[in-house]
């Protein structure tokens, strides 16, 4: 009698053993993918990160430290000067606020239109469509610079089945040095990339259950409807991406600011000109033509490109804490 | 007598009107104009703003272009396709460059697609600090498009901080100081040329991934909870989760993100045939060929791009 | 159907009404001065100075009704107020408006679109500037495309404003289409280190220059008793000789240059005597190894290991670019000096050249409007201020941080006056050329190969690259 207490003990302790054993198996598991995860995700953050961070010891360091053979990532004597020395030449203020302006006001068009795009291409079956949509990943293969020529000559003559030319008498009004080339460019979905924006949504939309809006349309709602209520909702991460990709780049586009703008500032502008700049005011202050050593000249550049980076980082954090965060937490999708 | 059938027949047609005309309102119909109008800006802007420059490249494409003497702009001299000609069969390098960059892009590609892939999948899990590492997969979309791209690619930074060069090479990973390490380890060189490209290819496909990785990580965060409660409640294990749930969701995009990486990768400014369509047009002045390089070049990669979409759509899993 | 219609067309209008205001805000824009210094009139000063003007008073005045004349750059240049110079340029700039009816508008274009901004709006008929500033390295491509006024009827290039160095690095086959006033900043520079020149009681090379002595055979003899192994292990650790480029530096110092533009056709002057004299003198001073030669002393050299080198004082003379002198002050225990290259045998008129390299001058693109009248406004623009012609040391003070002694302040004042500036003309505007000739260069070094080999080795695939270029 003994044994088999003794037995039924020795097997409960087996079984909490072995209980525990898996316990401990999976936890193990769990803890050990953690510190995996995090040794791979800091990798490719180190991966990334070290332009970025060589930028930032340059941005700090005093001229005497740049040419100093011995330092090497960290400054002898950090300074703000060349900070200081860089917001003044690029006329950051200004051209922030330029550069701000041209994006907001592009992306939220390029945004609206390349919705309504992709939505028009996913959803409805209409003939053409496939033909149609090569011509939008041709969009996106031919590079603007390609059509650089015609482009130019397009919008300095810009005219609409010879209206313009038969009411003004010239060739057509010249658009150039105005914010409407990219307004009409963003409106009707030829801006810059916006082949894949209009690509991105419509495999969004195209993901989405038929069941959803053909429950909207049982309910009575219209096609506009439907869209408007159901699927947009559904589609907010997709558009937060496609509105930051519209902004980063519309913010550091310097191909068509260089073809459409001629007199407003802004920071790509200033940027590729910061050093040549600062080259100039040493100009006006000692009449002569300096050249800036090539290390300087590249430590101005980087301590500017910073200026312009910071705050689409800092948008960023801003739309995924704002947007997709909360509606994961809300839960809205689905 | 025969006549009343008739007549009763004759009767019928009064009602047929009406049936037509109800299919024209039909659904399908209905629909199709409601794509029409979704979709009429794009139209718009396409005629405007790409056809007619293309059109104009294309006939650029035919001619030599010169600028005329007394300041009016451009005259154009008919060459037939004689640019093409030349483009292919005269010019030293296009036709080899062309083939390289291909190739390059066939090897580099997928291994972008699995790695944002994962990186997207990483990204998606609860961890601290994910939010500061997103920022951070952010920063490559930055730092590789525009002005911060022609920037940092001319710049001498490298050399100011004393890092080593190799004949011109940029770029911290560029392992001029991993040859030497592992050539001290004596290992074959061949192996070493291997890890070395190695090295040089990660930090390649890690900067032109920031694209995907957002595209795939929007459409992680699109795939509805429910989805995974259901099939959690089911007994299904995580790898099943992610083979039945998250990978099918996802694929409409693994085809965008795949279209998109060939496009960036063939297109980008450093690509060779890039830089060829570039310099003949600006540093020799000789538009003519320019665009019809840039023509052949495009027409290539559509071409490419229509057969990779054949070929994938058919495992993407849509809703319909 | 028709009440989602009604609503769509509801929204299409209000995003085109949304659209309008901002394009509004946009078109605006345009017509508001954005930050145009000049806005401050209130500055202006009446030119009290007595203007040396020998052209009669006719023709001094013009009315351009209010014309806007565009000057471009990769800057802004813009005249900004706040310090003498500036502010004299300002009150220059309102009196000039003022007087001939004008505006000046500032462009500023980014430096890697400057070519392509260029030649797209001269074929489109409507240049983006009146006045454009181009490199050394475009204007020959420019030229060649027909993109570029010639200016030699529209400003006498013989008055003392003009830089000559200028017009000869922008006179291509024989006319002249750039022009820039003031001194141009140094590039090709030859350092000695003056601790191993009295170490090894070597002339000094000062004297040298200034009796016309300084010649390769001079620079030769210095370089071979210099070069010598000074801990007596065998091995040299003491060279004559370093550099990069050097054998580009020699050919422009023997009065010869790389390659030529002849009617208008590339011609590539490796088979010239004078050429060829060059690298076979720079092949001879690295087969006796007088130069140093980084291949045969690590693994992967960098490439700037000549400099390292001359920084830790075991070069003599070193030949690089006049920016090196701002490590070389921070750095260098030993003391340094600034040398012109030496004159070699076919330098038949007995000058030194030096090499110049990014440097920018003004031209005027084809296609601009009433060219006399810019040439008279900027001829007006470009009158030296009388300041300047009463002092004309003002320019040392900028090189005075990159010197250790006055010595080499007098060699740049004789190198500007005597116009020493050379450019590598064509052979520098094609960069398949340049590239292709790295491993010449290489091999001159090694000196494995004899010089007349590796002409032959590279000759055919430069002509063709410089051929391309210049090709219609």
């Amino acid at each position: 009698m003994k044994t088999i207490a003794v037995f039924r003990k020795k097997a409960k302790v087996r079984k909490e053993v072995k209980k525990h054993r898996r316990f401990t198996l999976s936890t193990l598991a769990k803890y050990g993918w953690s510190i995996v995860r995090g040794v791979i995700i800091l990798g490719i953050c180190f991966l990334i990160l070290y332009p970025t961070l060589v930028k930032l010891t340059v941005a700090f360091m005093p001229e005497k430290d740049i040419f100093d053979v011995t330092v090497r990532y960290i400054p002898k004597s950090p300074t703000f000067e060349n900070f200081k020395a860089v917001w003044k030449a690029m006329g950051y203020t200004k051209a922030f606020w330029n550069t701000f302006k041209l994006s907001a006001l592009t992306s939220i068009m390029q945004l609206i239109s390349c919705t309504l795009i992709g939505y028009g291409f996913a959803r409805f079956k209409f003939r053409g469509r496939g033909f149609l949509f090569t011509l939008v990943i041709l969009s996106m293969i031919v590079p603007p610079q390609t059509l650089m020529v015609p482009l130019f000559m397009h919008f300095r003559y810009f005219d609409i089945f010879g209206i313009f030319s038969a009411i003004t008498g010239g060739r057509g009004l010249n658009l150039l040095d105005s914010y409407w080339p990219f307004v009409l460019m963003s409106l009707t979905g030829m801006g810059l990339k916006n082949g894949l924006y209009i690509y991105i949504l419509r495999q969004f939309f195209r993901g989405m259950p038929k069941e959803l809006e053909e429950a909207a349309y049982v309910d009575g709602a219209g096609m506009l409807r439907t869209f408007w209520q159901i699927m947009l909702p559904s589609a907010v991460p997709a558009m937060v991406t496609v509105f930051l990709f519209s902004f980063v780049w519309q913010w550091t586009d310097s191909f068509y600011s260089t073809l459409f703008l001629q007199k407003t500032k802004v920071l790509s502008g200033a940027l590729s000109s910061v050093s040549f700049n600062i080259t100039q005011q040493i100009y006006f202050e000692t009449g002569v033509n300096v050249a800036l050593p090539p290390a300087i000249s590249s430590m101005y550049t980087n301590t500017a490109s910073l200026l312009v980076i910071a705050p689409l980082l800092i948008l960023y954090l801003f739309a995924q804490r704002r947007f997709v965060e909360s509606v994961e937490r809300s839960g809205i999708v689905g | 007598m025969t006549e009343k059938p008739l007549q009763q027949a004759e009767s019928v047609p009064a009602t047929k009107p009406l049936i037509r005309k109800k299919r024209r309102l039909s659904l399908t119909k209905k629909r199709a104009m409601m794509g029409y109008l979704f979709v009429l800006p794009f139209i718009i802007g396409l005629i405007t703003f790409f056809l007619v420059p293309l059109i104009q490249s294309f006939i650029f494409s035919l001619n030599n272009l010169q600028v005329s003497a007394d300041g009016s702009g451009y005259q154009l001299i008919p060459v037939g396709f004689g640019n093409y000609n030349r483009a292919w069969n005269v010019h030293a390098t296009y036709k080899r460059d062309l083939v390289e960059a291909l190739l390059y892009m066939v090897t580099n590609v997928p291994l972008i697609i699995i790695f944002s892939f994962f990186a997207a999948n990483l990204l998606n899990q609860k961890f601290r600090g994910r939010s500061l590492a997103r920022a951070i997969f952010f920063l490559p979309v930055i730092v590789t498009s525009g002005i911060i791209l022609v920037v940092d690619s001319g710049d001498l930074l490298q050399s100011a901080m004393g890092l080593t060069q190799s004949d011109g090479q940029e770029g911290a990973f560029r392992a001029a100081e991993l040859t030497r390490l592992l050539l001290q380890s004596r290992l074959s060189p061949v192996f070493i040329d291997y890890i070395v490209s190695a090295v040089d290819r990660i930090y390649d496909i890690v900067s032109a991934s920031g694209v995907q990785i957002l595209i795939f990580l929007a459409g992680l965060q699109s795939i509805s909870p429910s989805l995974f409660e259901a099939s959690n409640i089911e007994g299904a294990t995580g790898w099943e989760n992610f083979w039945k749930i998250t990978f099918p969701m996802v694929s409409p995009l693994i085809l965008v993100n795949t279209v998109y990486s060939i496009i960036d990768t063939l297109t980008n400014s450093s690509n060779t045939v890039m830089q060829l369509i570039r310099d003949i047009a600006f540093a020799n002045n000789d538009y003519g060929m320019s665009s019809a390089m840039a023509w052949i070049y495009f027409v290539s990669i559509l071409a490419v791009i229509g057969i990779v979409i054949w070929l994938i759509s058919r495992s993407v899993f849509y809703q319909e | 159907m028709s009440r989602g219609l009604i609503k769509l067309l509801a929204l299409c209008l209000a995003a085109i009404m949304f659209v309008a205001v901002f394009a509004g805000c946009g078109a605006k824009q345009k017509d508001v001065p954005a930050d145009n210094p000049s806005e401050d009139k209130p500055a202006h000063q009446p030119e009290s100075e007595p203007e040396p003007d020998p052209e009669p008073e006719l023709e001094d005045v013009r009315d351009l009704g209010g014309r806007v004349i565009k000057v471009a750059a990769w800057w802004d240049m813009a005249p900004q107020g706040g310090s003498p110079s500036g502010d004299r340029m300002v009150a220059r700039r309102a009196e000039m408006e003022q007087k001939y009816n004008f505006t000046f508008e500032y462009v500023n274009v980014p430096w890697d679109q400057v070519i392509e901004t260029y030649s797209s709006s001269v074929l489109s008929g409507d240049p983006f500037a009146d006045i454009a500033t181009l490199e050394d390295n475009w204007i020959i491509g420019l030229v060649n495309g027909g993109f570029v006024t010639e200016l030699d009827s529209l400003f006498d290039f013989n008055e003392e404003k003009w830089d000559q160095v200028t017009k000869s690095v922008a006179t291509i086959d024989g006319k002249t289409y750039g022009m820039a006033t003031g001194k141009w900043w140094p590039r090709g520079m030859f350092y000695f280190n003056k601790n191993i020149f009295e170490r090894e009681g070597l002339e000094n090379p000062y004297e040298l220059v200034k009796s016309g002595r300084w010649t390769w055979e001079k620079m030769e003899e210095l370089a071979r008793k210099a070069t010598k192994d000074t801990n007596n292990d065998g091995v040299i650790d003491q060279w004559g000789l370093a550099g990069i480029d050097m054998d580009i530096a020699l050919v422009a110092s023997n009065g010869a240059e790389m390659a030529s533009v002849i009617d208008g056709k590339a011609k590539l002057n490796f088979r010239e005597p004078a050429v060829k004299e060059a690298f076979e003198f720079y092949q001879k001073l690295c087969k006796e190894k007088i130069i140093f030669n980084k291949f045969d002393y690590s693994e992967e050299p960098p490439w700037d290991i000549a400099k390292n080198m001359f920084m830790e004082g075991k070069v003599a003379m070193y030949w690089y670019q006049y920016w090196n002198a701002d490590e070389f002050r921070d750095n260098m225990s030993d003391d340094y000096g600034l040398l012109m290259p030496p004159i070699g045998p076919s330098n038949t008129e007995k000058k030194y050249y030096t090499l110049i390299s990014g440097h920018n001058f003004q031209t005027i693109p084809k296609g601009v409007k009433n060219i006399e009248d810019i040439a008279f406004i900027w001829n007006k623009w470009t009158e030296p201020y009388p300041e300047d012609l009463e002092d004309p040391d003002t320019w040392k003070d900028a090189h005075l941080d990159k010197m250790r002694d006055n010595e080499s302040l007098d060699m740049l004042e004789y190198m500007y006056d005597n116009n020493c500036g050379k450019s590598v003309g064509l052979f520098g505007s094609v960069q398949a050329a340049v590239q292709a000739w790295w491993g010449g260069q290489d091999d001159l070094l090694k000196g494995e190969k004899t010089v007349a080999q590796i002409i032959d080795e590279k000759y055919d695939a430069i002509q063709a690259a410089l051929d391309d270029f210049l090709a219609k």
